[in-house]
């Protein structure tokens, strides 16, 4: 990756590949996660979505992207450990595959859409912000269409409460009221000033294009003071985990549990952690998955995923209500064993071997990449994925178990399925 | 064994082809500078077969619903007590799996040791191992599969949606079956589906990746028995009528918001090939000049708030079944499914514009050279055209040659407002 400052906080960062069938360029805008911003930031991209000065209307942007070769648009906001990003994106096809360079009309366009917003009175369009609030509003409530994210959303929010990563990313149905369309362009320009940016180009890239880009953002951009979002590793306060349950009518109980791991993003211990993490219930090799699925047949998934930035392990599975302690009881025999280090070889080489496919494969992805280069700014650590690999080599099965006794179990969330669910008419 | 080779110019991107002697046909897409290799091996065998002729008998069979799945499940299980995952965990591939209407397949991408990894699919796909035990073992595993999809609402809408469309068409039936059915699934009925339809030239192969052709069949040689040859397993045809079942069906389940689905079931079947390959893109036209994001219709129906950026539209075009979907969610599914049915009308009445087609392709054409960025998009994509008797690397050039008159003639055809269908799930 070739990284070009633009202007004091606003970088410019290039990953050429020409193996892909499309570019991509993209801009990130860091911020904190906190309650008095999060439901703003997840309302802005749907309220840019709507219109610009020069494409007001939803129709006029979807025609003028499919007039790009059906260029796609992508606005959201993504957590960070205790931050969030709000990121835009376009993505378009290479201009070996229709012989029409598209980099300068998809820069303009990207640009169009973040500085030129529809605003009047020194607000967004009130009916804008209006309507959108009123699909955020369904988009918070519909996190219990999916039970597995709404349990793990849930354990999350109990772990952590108030700010940084206890938020909801999609934000708060009871801050919505308070939102008001000067209130939510002052936050906008607030961010378009001060928060540190990091703009991504991704594909075939050559000197040309990517001093288009440069020159195209250093005059919309202004040299500002925001900096990364300092994530603080996870560490249980509680003397014994707090258990929560929550009945809801359905065929399934999900069981949500979250651990500690106080383990932070760039120290040595961290590559530990994510050993023991795959080993543990990151793969279909896992003890997870071969004890609480293949074993005693309690669920159809048992796995866990780790946050690096925030240090939180997140169990999940989904299981008969009845089962509960069976299966609560088997993952805890699970994570005593790699406390003690009851780790085979075959496992620990596994597990090596697992990560280093997975980590391989991300350089065929464009988002994967440019993902983990983020992630890394934000870190500190600029540790290319061949250092990563090389770190990961040398861990033992005594700093797996170490790592392993570092982490506690914080929170567990039941949420449990009561009959009288639904009937076909 | 001849190898083909056939090469797109404007994609920059090439195929070849081999027909292996035990019937198997082995495919691969080389994709030079990447770091994955995808193997995805796959038989047409899915949940829509359920009854079927075993070769040498003269009676049909009729299996217990769910069984494609379940084998799909119980195809890792190994001798001595060991199974495949295990075996991929030692090379650090990640293997997988799965099942739909209309084929059964099995993967793993690696980004080393691709040949090892070829044989250790080739190998536990050809030697089933099914005992009691193991099989009685699995009941409470796919028992929590079909529970974690009876309480995911996109899923029952969907199903729902076939429920009201189709009368006998076993594409209504839930892919895993139900726990009841599974529990009639013995060791023996296994058996007999697997020989059925896991035989070589029901089965296809498909590479991508940096691959060399000649050590893959080497591979292929080693693991896949010429006897088992079997060729084409006869299915009967199944007699759908053509009205639907129902226009309106409803379930309540947890969820904030109404959500929806409107059907409109195909009545053309049995075609494959170019012909199936042109009503599908036709279809796609359709939708998106119709629903799609550009459309007049997405845009007045957004601002009025009855639909948000959950609309959608789709179709699923097979040999064996055929249907379109358009939904989302709204506060009032009905006046969506008004609409939807008054925009049909009114292009069926009045055509659609020649600008708003012209901009469809370039959409569907944009979706199918994306699909080169990703060798898995590409395995997935391209063994369910090479089933369907397409050509993976012509599907794009395809869109083209479909014209406005065939446009027209399927927006008439296929999407009959007298008999489409409308599925909610209402909050609880």
């Amino acid at each position: 990756m070739q990284t070009r400052p633009v202007c004091s906080g606003v970088d410019l960062r290039i990953l050429e590949n020409s193996k892909f069938k499309t570019n991509s360029l993209s801009v990130y805008f860091h911020i904190p996660l906190q309650r008095e911003t999060v439901t703003m930031a997840a309302l802005l991209p749907s309220v840019l979505k709507r219109g610009s000065e020069k494409y007001p209307k939803l129709r006029d942007m979807a025609r003028h992207l499919a007039d790009m070769y059906s260029a796609s648009l992508g606005a959201g906001v993504r957590m960070k450990g205790d931050g969030e990003v709000l990121y835009f994106t376009i993505e378009y096809i290479a201009d070996a595959y229709i012989g029409e360079n598209l980099t300068r009309q998809a820069a303009d366009f990207l640009q169009e859409f973040i500085f030129s917003p529809l605003v009047k009175d020194g607000g967004f369009l009130s009916e804008y912000v209006e309507s959108e609030k009123n699909n955020l509003k369904n988009a918070i409530l519909g996190l219990i269409n999916d039970k597995k994210e709404y349990a793990d959303v849930k354990c999350r929010e109990a772990m952590f409460g108030g700010d940084g990563y206890g938020m909801f990313e999609a934000g708060y149905v009871e801050d919505l009221d308070g939102i008001t369309p000067e209130r939510l362009y002052g936050f906008y320009r607030e961010v378009l000033e001060n928060a540190k940016v990091d703009i991504f180009m991704g594909g075939t890239v050559n000197a040309q294009t990517s001093d288009e880009v440069f020159t195209a953002f250093q005059s919309r951009l202004s040299p500002r003071s925001g900096g990364y979002i300092h994530t603080q590793a996870a560490v249980s306060k509680k003397a014994e985990p707090q258990v929560i349950t929550e009945e809801i009518p359905a065929a399934q109980s999900k069981l949500a549990m979250g651990l500690c791991c106080g383990v932070p993003a760039a120290s040595e211990e961290y590559y530990a952690l994510m050993l023991g993490s795959c080993i543990f219930g990151g793969s279909p090799f896992s003890k997870l998955f071969n004890n609480v699925r293949e074993k005693l047949s309690l669920a159809y998934y048992a796995a866990c995923r780790t946050d690096r930035m925030k240090s939180v392990m997140m169990i999940s599975s989904g299981i008969e209500t009845k089962n509960y302690q069976a299966a609560y009881d088997e993952i805890m025999v699970q994570l005593e064993k790699m406390r003690k280090g009851e780790i085979e070889p075959e496992e620990m080489e596994a597990a090596r071997k697992y990560l280093e496919t997975g980590l391989n494969a991300m350089q065929d992805s464009m988002r994967a990449m440019e993902d983990y280069y983020l992630s890394q700014a934000i870190m500190g650590t600029e540790q290319s994925l061949t250092e990563l690999l090389e770190c990961l080599k040398k861990v033992t099965k005594e700093q797996i178990s170490a790592v392993m006794q570092k982490t506690a179990l914080d929170t567990v969330y039941f949420l449990k399925g009561m009959p009288s669910g639904g009937k076909e008419e | 064994m001849e190898i083909k080779c056939q090469k797109n110019e404007r994609l920059q991107e090439e195929m070849l082809y081999a027909k292996h002697d035990s019937g198997l046909s082995v495919y691969v897409f080389p994709k030079k500078g990447f770091s994955k290799y995808y193997a995805i091996y796959g038989t047409e065998y899915g949940s829509v077969d359920r009854v079927f002729q075993v070769p040498g008998e003269t009676e049909m069979t009729t299996v217990p619903d769910g069984i494609a799945h379940y084998l799909e499940h119980k195809m890792f299980e190994e001798e001595g007590g060991g199974n495949a995952f295990d075996r991929f965990a030692a090379t650090g591939a990640s293997s997988n799996a799965f099942t739909s209407f209309d084929m059964t397949a099995y993967l793993f991408t690696c980004t080393n040791r691709f040949y090892e990894n070829l044989e250790i699919l080739l190998d536990f796909v050809n030697h089933p191992y099914f005992t009691d035990e193991n099989v009685a073992k699995e009941q409470g595993i796919i028992g929590q599969e079909i529970k974690m999809y009876e309480d995911d609402p996109e899923w029952r809408v969907f199903f729902n949606t076939l429920t009201a469309m189709f009368h006998n068409n076993p594409v209504k039936i839930d892919i895993a079956g139900t726990v009841e059915s599974i529990s009639h699934i013995t060791p023996k009925v296994l058996y007999q589906c697997y020989n059925t339809f896991y035989n070589p030239a029901n089965m296809v192969l498909v590479l991508v990746g940096d691959v060399d052709m000649e050590r893959a069949l080497q591979c292929v040689d080693k693991y896949v028995d010429v006897s088992r040859n079997l060729g084409k397993i006869a299915r009967p045809q199944v007699e759908e009528p053509q009205e639907r079942v129902q226009e309106y069906i409803e379930q309540k389940l947890t969820v904030s918001q109404p959500m929806f689905r409107i059907g409109f079931k195909d009545n053309q079947m049995a075609v494959s090939g170019d012909a199936m390959l042109k009503k599908e893109i036709a279809t796609e036209l359709i939708l998106e000049t119709a629903f799609g994001k550009t459309s007049d219709f997405y845009m007045e129906l957004y601002e009025t708030g009855l639909i948000d950026n959950t609309f959608d539209a789709e179709t699923d075009i097979t040999k064996a079944y055929g249907f379109s979907l358009i939904g989302g969610e709204s506060k009032d599914p009905q006046a969506v499914y008004e609409k939807v049915k008054e925009r049909l009308r009114s292009l069926q009445n009045n055509g659609i514009p020649a600008e708003e087609l012209s901009r469809a392709r370039k959409v569907l054409k944009s979706g199918n050279i994306r699909i080169f960025n990703n060798v898995e998009s590409m395995g997935n994509a391209f063994i369910r055209h090479i089933f369907a008797g397409y050509q993976p690397l012509m599907v794009g050039d395809m869109v083209d040659s479909v014209t406005e008159e065939e446009v027209a003639l399927r927006l008439k055809e296929h999407f009959d407002t007298e008999n489409s269908v409308l599925s909610v799930i209402r909050p609880a």
